[in-house]
């Protein structure tokens, strides 16, 4: 036997078409039906949070009116204080959901968003009311504006206030809200005009300002001896 | 979308798309993977066994008494064995066989490359079997591989069923797993012939090939695998059985495991770059898609290694408020449903193959952490190959 012989016996190679070209239909065909799966069950996770936000802002809005009802009554701090402090669990937690299906799971929704931003100034506003009216409240409002598109610090901010109030002492009457100044929202844009917000991040605690990045330490510290 | 949501899509659509090629490829060829050619009994070529051996003298004894005992005539039946410098008593333990007919040889130390050749310098048979020292040949393993050449005078070379015994040891399990996986993912690639290794625990050529290809390559870490490419580069037939059986001694221990498989990493995507250029459609499927293929697997260890770390990195801190339960019912990044499809098919395809060795009872167990676990062995061998080039640590066994 001689590679004379040997040359007779090579192979035709063939391209199989229509292998490449099935598993290619195949697979796009799984591959959308999954990412539309997928954005389905985000749509429906979307739609909770925002029956939810709702929901909250219903409370809210409720204890706004007994506020004008009880026209101010002092009496009723203990109950409008727990009630409150529950409402902020709550919103603070949709928060966190909103946030990691917008970052984590790429889906975000501007309604929603709004409507949480529409959550967090009404939440706001009552706690200071309710801080105004209950002397011996020891709430401590730290106020955070953001922009999730054109803000490189914005993230690391963010978690090193959630940092920062996890190691305070008094981390149980800080009370966090997030406004992002990168999306159209009628009451983020209120809340910059009043306060006077012209970059991102900034960060209010109490009385004191803060432009830029913080860092966890000073954070703390300002948060802990906040007025 | 940016980089990262661009390597996720990458990723699972990857993922999708090849394990629909390996199901549609079974599709198509279901009919013909449980047939092999008649053994022809009469037909009797002269056949050259050669053994290459380093170190065996556990081995050896063993893989010559089976060897010995082959379904074959003797006087058409040649062994041959090279040792290759070895320290140890496999040179006493192989002349205990030159009574029964075995040919033994004794050389520097070469590597296993240089043995095989010498092997080849001396072989006289019609067809050439290479076989490891510590592998073990059924008594009609040969006679199936060669109704191959008799059947199709095209084939110039067929490799075996290469299986490991049953064992208690669970990295050994979970090798036995791999092995049948790649015995029935390599039935299926002979069909488009895209056999792309001939492996060294038993396979079986034509002698006139080496003629036309040459020996093995006295330099390489995989060297079944580059006369395998070499074979086809020159576009002759490789196939594949499912019935010859062979058995072979995988490492026992993690460490020997690492540095089987990091050799087996490195010299294997080295072979495949030196053949880089057969990635063209002259080389029909095996040009266009099994040697890319090889290429985009590995960038592919790397994106999702790169995806972890990041997840990790950028993981959120608020991510402590969120329980479980409401990660779950917040729905899924939009890729993590075709990749959960990926997922699905991959255990079905598991499933299948495992069901298709009827007499190879695997534990669920090793399954179970086959399924989960063997990628991030496969990782480890990656890191190893990187680490290793980019050390451009000396090529060694």
């Amino acid at each position: 036997m001689n590679a004379t012989t040997n040359a007779d016996k090579k192979v035709e190679r063939k391209i199989s078409w229509y292998l490449y070209v099935f598993a290619f239909i195949i697979a796009s065909t799984l591959f959308s039906v999954g990412v539309y799966v997928g954005m389905m069950i985000n749509q429906n996770a979307m739609s909770r949070i925002d029956n939810d936000i709702s929901a909250i802002n219903e409370q809210v809005s409720t204890m706004g009116l007994l506020l004008l009802l009880e026209e101010n009554n002092s009496a009723f701090c203990p109950v409008y204080k727990s009630e409150l402090a529950k409402i902020d669990g709550m919103r603070e937690k949709l928060g966190y959901e909103l946030s990691l299906m917008e970052e984590q799971r790429g889906f975000s929704s501007p309604a929603v968003k709004n409507d949480y931003m529409v959550l967090q100034g009404q939440s706001y506003l009552l706690s200071k009311k309710i801080k105004e009216l209950c002397a011996e409240d020891k709430n401590v409002f730290v106020l955070f504006f953001y922009d999730n598109k054109n803000c490189s610090d914005c993230k690391q901010q963010g978690d090193n206030i959630l940092r920062a109030r996890d190691s305070a002492k008094n981390k149980e009457f800080i009370r966090i809200y997030a406004f992002d100044g990168g999306i159209e929202s009628a009451i983020v844009e209120a809340f910059e005009k009043q306060l006077n917000i012209i970059a991102h991040p900034t960060t209010i605690i109490g009385s004191e300002r803060y432009v830029g990045a913080i860092s966890e330490n000073d954070l703390r510290k300002a948060m802990e001896n906040a007025d | 979308m940016d980089i990262v949501e661009i390597a996720n899509y990458f990723i699972a659509f990857l993922s999708v798309y090849v394990v629909v090629f390996y199901f549609i490829l079974l599709f198509t060829y279901r009919k013909n993977y449980d047939e092999e050619p008649p053994i022809d009994e009469d037909w009797t070529p002269y056949v050259s066994i050669i053994v290459p051996a380093y170190n065996e003298e556990k081995y050896i004894s063993k893989c010559l008494e089976m060897l010995l005992n082959i379904d074959y005539p003797k006087e058409r039946l040649e062994i041959i064995v090279i040792n290759d410098g070895s320290t140890d008593n496999t040179e006493k333990e192989a002349r205990k066989f030159e009574k029964y007919g075995v040919k033994v040889y004794t050389q520097k130390n070469a590597g296993k490359g240089a043995a095989l050749n010498h092997g080849l310098r001396i072989a006289r048979g019609e067809f050439i079997v290479t076989m490891d020292a510590d592998s073990y040949v059924m008594p009609g393993t040969l006679r199936q591989l060669l109704a191959f050449f008799k059947e199709d005078e095209k084939v110039m070379a067929v490799t075996p069923a290469i299986k490991i015994r049953p064992s208690k040891n669970l990295l050994v399990e979970l090798q036995r797993i791999e092995y049948l996986m790649i015995i029935f993912s390599r039935k299926l690639l002979s069909f488009i012939d895209a056999v792309p290794v001939t492996p060294g625990p038993f396979s079986i050529f034509r002698a006139s090939v080496f003629k036309e290809v040459g020996g093995f390559d006295e330099n390489n870490l995989v060297e079944d695998q580059e006369i395998a490419l070499r074979i086809q580069k020159h576009n002759y037939k490789i196939k594949s059985s499912v019935k010859a059986e062979v058995y072979t001694e995988p490492p026992d221990n993690l460490n020997d495991l690492l540095k089987q498989r990091i050799r087996w990493q490195r010299g294997g995507i080295r072979n495949y770059w030196k053949y880089k250029h057969m990635i063209t459609p002259e080389y029909g499927d095996f040009g266009l898609f099994f040697i890319p293929l090889n290429f985009i697997t590995l960038a592919a260890f790397f994106v999702i290694l790169g995806l972890m770390i990041n997840a990790i990195i950028n993981a959120p801190y608020y991510g402590q408020y969120i329980l479980l339960e409401s990660i779950i019912s917040l729905g899924v990044t939009p890729v993590a449903i075709p990749l959960f499809f990926a997922g699905l098919a991959s255990v079905a395809w598991l499933v299948l193959v495992l069901s298709n060795f009827k007499n190879e009872k695997v534990g669920i167990v090793p399954i179970v952490l086959y399924y989960f676990f063997y990628w991030y062995l496969m990782l480890g061998y990656n890191l190893g190959l990187v680490y290793k080039e980019l050390k451009q640590e000396k090529f060694s066994w």
